[in-house]
């Protein structure tokens, strides 16, 4: 009788043993995952913000676009609210002058936007 | 009794273990998370364009003023004579643009001409390339915001997952 009670109590020993090593198991498996859903919750925040980061970017370039396209149509319509033909007719010498002076401004301000660009490689923040 | 007893520690050991010890054992859940840097090469931008000015003629038959010189007391006096002798009388735009070509090609009249409307296009035409270079500029500033987070290099999360 007593004979049967150790041989239980050796096995129910061992398996609480084995249970206590699957439990440690466990704990460090369910310390491991948790470490693991705050890694994927930090990259999706890092996700998160730089989608936004390239939405506000992408909104700034339509911005800028829109504001190119409204320059470069103010511009045309200069010659849309001048008879250049009769000012020319009539006062070479003054329309002579302010072409000059036009071209001029125009060649200065695509070296500018060119400098501008090129100036960006000396620069690590494009802002 | 005995036998009632074994019965009853066997059931009690069973439930006590979850069953687990008819499993394989739980295994070590292995997580590598590793941050993976982008290599995104930033090129070196073309260096600026340097433009020539040319320098436009605008020419009709229009009379250019020449005017009388101005005596001591700052009043034109036609009596001195003109401001430029050598023009004769109704000397137009015309005349002198002529002269002028006359004077750069050894006498020769050679010129390239335009129309007014050709002149309107040609500045049409440069707006519309400033607004085309100014738009790829504004596209590649876009692309160095997203790429270049606080100057550093693109910087993006790979997980690899090991059971």
């Amino acid at each position: 009788m007593q004979q049967i009670f150790l041989v239980l109590i050796l096995v129910l020993g061992g398996a609480t043993y084995w249970l206590w090593g699957e439990r440690e198991t466990l704990i460090e498996n369910q310390a491991k995952l948790e470490l693991a859903v705050e890694e994927q919750k930090l990259a999706m925040q890092v996700m998160k913000e730089n989608f936004e980061k390239q939405g506000k970017a992408l909104i700034n370039l339509t911005n800028k676009n829109a504001q190119i396209e409204a320059e470069k149509a103010e511009y045309l319509d200069i010659f849309r609210r001048h008879n250049l033909n009769k000012l020319a007719e009539a006062k070479p010498g003054l329309i002579e002058s302010r072409i000059n002076k036009g071209t001029a401004a125009v060649f200065g301000d695509i070296e500018n936007d060119s400098k501008e660009l090129s100036n960006l490689n000396n620069t690590s923040d494009p802002n | 009794m005995i036998v009632r007893n074994l019965a009853t520690l066997t059931i009690l050991a069973t439930l006590i273990s979850g069953c687990a010890s008819f499993g394989l054992g739980t295994k070590k859940v292995q997580v590598i998370t590793k941050p993976v840097q982008i290599e995104i090469m930033q090129p070196s931008l073309p260096r600026e364009i340097s433009l020539v000015e040319p320098q436009w003629y605008v020419v009709s038959e229009a009379k250019i003023a020449n005017p009388c010189l101005k005596n001591e007391e700052g009043k034109r006096d036609c009596t001195l004579g003109k401001e430029n002798p050598d023009w004769p009388e109704g000397y137009t735009y015309l005349d002198r643009f002529m002269d002028d070509m006359r004077k750069q090609n050894g006498g020769k009249v050679v010129f390239v001409a335009t129309t007014i409307g050709d002149y309107e296009a040609m500045s049409a035409n440069m707006q519309e390339l400033r607004r085309y270079i100014r738009e790829l500029g504004e596209v590649i500033i876009y692309y160095r915001e997203v790429t270049m987070p606080n100057g550093d290099k693109g910087v993006g999360v790979a997980i690899e997952k090991k059971d």
